[in-house]
């Protein structure tokens, strides 16, 4: 009679550890997916590339800048002659690089990047200042200076594809930094306590994969069924996100961790179905013989 | 011996291929509950990160609205007095930082309203008193944004607004609510105080109803030194 009480009593306290299990695995999933975003930039510069984003961001400013032409005077020649495909490319993984390299900081850096814009439009005002003898009074220097700001900061705008200055602006920029340590925090503690959980479930009397296994499966089959259920559902496609290159950088990323989760999932599911079909299937039929 | 070694395999088959499924039942309703907060905390940040995707703040005479952004210096260590010059900014142009510690709240403030300037941050009405003037300074914001949790402001919280000339603290009075079509709390009044008001969140369409706090007035510090100011 106590042997049978402790035996279900033991069985309670494996059922308890094996549900512990699941919320410690799926915790260092998400500790190893925010520090895989937060910690490196080689998923947004992936993304930068994969989404063509350069090419989008430089036809963008061309229509704005052929808009501007009837208000501003300035052809659009004066600005795309500096901004190419290249050198936007080069922008955004700078800025990219930048924003993580700050990130512990909370504040973005900003250097002379664009001067390269405001340069082409000052020698613009110089060159037609020449032609037509318009002598460089205060008008002339308080429109340079308007126009040199604008220049710089609709470039800036267009390329910030994933609007760091705005989540600067609102104070979120500082909370990433925070977001990364927690999941650091995460990855290192939850994998320690998963170990020693599924060392636990796994090699105390009586010896048995059935439990760990259970953990495994009920954590892949979350993420499996969460992530197929947003990937089919083409729910990250229903972003309403007016700019083309935001638009373009945000689903794909959205959509390359989604699959990385699912690709996690499966192989959880995988496992954890091996593990327990095992102990279930093998472990019944080698009882059945002794 | 016999008894320690009985292990799982001892039940029902049918109950060993079930407790998988109710495990991942029991874990998924648990990570659902869970999970609801973090969510609309998530959502949140999203749609203030990337909802104005296509604001402009150009001075290029393009838009009607000239929208321009100040730097303002959060961390002013200079000399302050008591009195000084406030000074009323353009419409479009960002007047302020909204700070509330409490409830984890930073978003800047823009002079003038609409929607192109409620996507940027939170809005001053260009009819109340300029931040440090005698009166009553009004804000507002989208409630499904910059001011989703304006609500969880309690009595005694505080609240703070830096501008380009000065630091403004407020303590929080008490939480208002009122209709769209009641200006009361929005007129002016003889104390010197800050409105915050947005929209009454509501499951379903929006709501007519308006909720906020009225903070009042309790440290004016004007920057003395212009170089540190911004």
């Amino acid at each position: 009679m106590s042997a049978k009480g402790s035996s279900g009593r033991g069985m309670i306290v494996r059922l308890i550890l094996s549900v512990l299990l699941v919320f410690f695995v799926l915790g260092t999933v998400a500790g190893v997916v925010g520090t895989y975003v937060l910690g490196s930039p080689s998923l947004l510069l992936s993304q930068l590339e994969k989404q063509n984003a350069a090419e989008k961001v430089h036809s963008s400013l061309q229509t704005t800048f052929e808009t501007q032409y009837n208000t501003t005077a300035i052809p659009a020649e004066v600005y795309m002659d500096v901004i190419t495909v290249d050198w936007l490319e080069h922008q955004m993984a700078h800025q990219v690089t930048m924003a993580y390299e700050n990130l512990h900081s909370g504040k973005l850096y900003t250097d002379d990047s664009l001067l390269a814009v405001s340069d082409a439009v000052e020698a613009y005002f110089e060159s037609y200042a020449e032609e037509n003898d318009f002598e460089k009074d205060e008008t002339y220097t308080q429109k340079l200076e308007e126009m040199r700001n604008a220049a710089e900061s609709t470039v800036q705008n267009a390329i910030d594809v994933c609007h760091f200055g705005t989540m600067e602006k609102a104070g979120i920029f500082s909370k990433l930094s925070t977001l990364l340590q927690l999941s650091r925090v995460a990855l290192i503690g939850c994998g320690v306590v998963s170990v020693v959980l599924g060392a636990l479930l796994c090699w105390t009397r009586p010896r048995s994969r059935y439990w760990l296994g259970t953990s495994l499966f009920a954590s892949g089959a979350l993420l499996t069924t969460v992530t197929a259920a947003i990937l089919g559902s083409s729910a990250i496609q229903r972003f309403s996100l007016k700019d083309p290159a935001v638009y373009a950088v945000f689903t794909g990323i959205m959509t390359a961790l989604t699959q990385l989760l699912l690709a996690i999932g499966i192989l959880l599911l995988v496992i954890g179905f091996a593990l327990w079909g095992s102990n279930v299937f093998f472990g019944r039929s080698h009882r059945k013989n002794a | 011996m016999k008894g320690n070694l009985k292990s799982v395999t001892s039940l029902p088959l049918a109950l060993q291929v079930l407790l998988p499924i109710l495990i991942t039942i029991l874990c998924g309703g648990i990570l659902l509950l869970c999970a609801i907060r973090p969510y609309e905390l998530a959502k949140t940040y999203l749609r203030i990160a990337f909802m104005d995707g296509s604001a402009s703040v150009t001075t290029d005479g393009t838009s009607g609205l000239h929208v321009v952004e100040a730097d303002i210096n959060t961390e002013y260590a200079g000399e302050i007095a008591e009195e000084g010059k406030v000074i009323v900014p353009t419409y479009g142009s960002q007047c302020a930082i909204l700070e509330a510690a409490s409830i984890d709240l930073y978003v800047p403030v823009y002079w003038g309203g609409g929607s192109e300037l409620l996507e940027l941050g939170a809005c001053q009405t260009p009819s109340s008193a300029p931040i440090g003037n005698s009166g009553n300074s009004v804000i507002s914001a989208h409630v499904n944004t910059f001011f989703s949790n304006l609500t969880d402001l309690t009595a005694g919280d505080t609240v703070t607004l830096y501008t380009t000339y000065g630091k403004f603290t407020y303590t929080v009075k008490e939480p208002i609510e009122f209709d769209a079509s009641d200006e009361s709390y929005l007129k002016e009044k003889e104390d010197d105080r800050l409105t915050l008001y947005t929209c009454e969140m509501q499951l379903l369409g929006s709501s007519s109803a308006r909720v906020g706090v009225i903070c009042e007035l309790t440290e004016k510090a004007f920057y003395q030194s212009e170089e540190d100011a911004s």
